[in-house]
């Protein structure tokens, strides 16, 4: 019995880690990825308008000339809280990768690809 | 104890004749055409670019995951359940690489073993393919495991219409003419998910144990064996797949922790 239960010890200490390894992993580790959003974005920029002075008489009346209207893309970060069995998903395909800062980035924005690169 | 293990042993026996079946049908399992649980890390090696791939591939994960620098709890806590309670049982049984190359191993071409020490390749695969290089590289090196894995290449890059990278066609070409004379070539030689369950074959629950007092150096285990006929004839060790061909002579059992062993020959 007692040869039964040195037997035994070892891989129940290891299943017992592998157990925990999961459930930690799975319910509480979590990891920030970072995503860039290109936003576009449509800006109005007023004309600066002087009428000559010769055009100044009392009464006179100049509509100021149209705004400018350009359209321009910001770029958003956000940061997504990512648990472990999403990031197994995301980076089946590619969808996570390690950036020079050492943070995790999301290499989509929007729909995901649907397979991995390599 | 000697009746118990022989109808032990005949069962084991009758059961290893159907082995190519439970592998079928635990295809099943890893290919699903409507399920989809790539958040969930699978026991077995089948890529996860598969388009019926019901899980994701362990050692993709790992080394994904060592690209990002990000420890991988549940791959590693998935593969030491299985490790622990099975060993390389999953690699003989369950595996769906494994039963290709079973598969193309029954094709009756002349079969030809390779030196006992290149099993160790499969280390070198694991610690440099899988984890060293996505470490200090990341996922864009062109020697990252994914970026040469043959499975990947037939599961996933041909069903799904796009032609592997030079490397990777390759080394599939290479493992596809191999499997005809060799039996169990990328288990024997290369594979680092057999690697990691082969460590662990000293410490499973279940495993094979060799009774030398039996033994009638009758060579059927050698003669059995895919894994190049284990010269110490010591199934169960870290090269082996546990496909339980040995077990057909009586002084080869399946034995578990529990049972208590008449001689310390037990071999993991």
């Amino acid at each position: 019995m007692g040869k039964i239960i040195k037997r035994a010890i070892l891989p129940a200490v290891l299943l017992t880690g592998g157990i925990v390894s999961v459930i930690y992993g799975a319910r509480y580790r979590i990891s920030p990825v970072i995503e860039e959003r290109k936003v576009e974005e449509q800006i109005t920029i007023p004309q600066p308008f002087e009428p000559p002075p010769f055009m100044m008489q009392p009464g006179a009346f100049f509509p100021p000339p149209p705004p400018i209207v350009e359209t321009v893309i910001r770029t958003d970060v956000v940061t997504h809280q990512v648990p472990e069995p999403a990031l197994i998903r995301e980076v089946t395909f590619g969808g996570v990768t390690r950036a020079d800062s050492g943070d995790l980035k999301r290499t989509y924005s929007g729909k995901p690809p649907s397979l991995c690169p390599t | 104890m000697a009746n118990k293990n022989k109808k032990s042993e005949s069962l084991v026996s009758r059961f290893t004749r159907r082995r190519s079946w439970v592998q079928t049908a635990f295809l099943l399992v890893w290919l699903s055409p409507w399920l989809r649980l790539h958040s969930v890390c699978g026991p077995v090696f089948h890529c996860y670019s598969c388009p019926l791939a019901t899980f994701a591939c362990p050692i993709g994960v790992l080394a994904n995951f060592s690209a990002i620098h990000v420890f991988p709890f549940v791959a590693v806590g998935t593969l030491v359940i299985f490790g622990v309670l099975l060993g390389s049982f999953v690699c003989g049984w369950v595996c769906p690489f494994g039963l290709l190359q079973d598969m193309i191993g029954r094709i009756p071409t002349p079969k030809f073993e390779l030196p006992v020490w290149m099993g160790n390749l499969r280390y070198v695969v694991l610690a440099v393919f899988v984890l060293a290089i996505p470490f200090w590289y990341g996922e864009e090196h062109p020697l990252f495991f994914c970026s040469l894995c043959p499975a990947g290449a037939l599961e996933a890059a041909l069903p799904n219409g796009s032609w592997p990278n030079t490397a990777k066609t390759t080394i599939t070409a290479l493992v596809l003419v191999a499997m005809f004379f060799k039996r169990r070539p990328w288990c024997t030689v290369f594979c680092p998910l057999g690697a990691i369950y082969g460590l662990l074959n000293r410490v499973s629950v279940f495993f094979v144990q060799f009774h030398p007092e039996l033994c009638t150096d009758c060579d059927l285990c050698r003669g059995r064996c895919p894994c190049g006929g284990i010269a110490e004839r010591r199934a169960g060790e870290h090269r082996c797949v546990r496909c339980l061909e040995c077990v057909q002579c009586r002084a080869l059992t399946v034995d578990s922790v529990f049972q208590r062993a008449e001689k310390q020959e037990d071999v993991g």
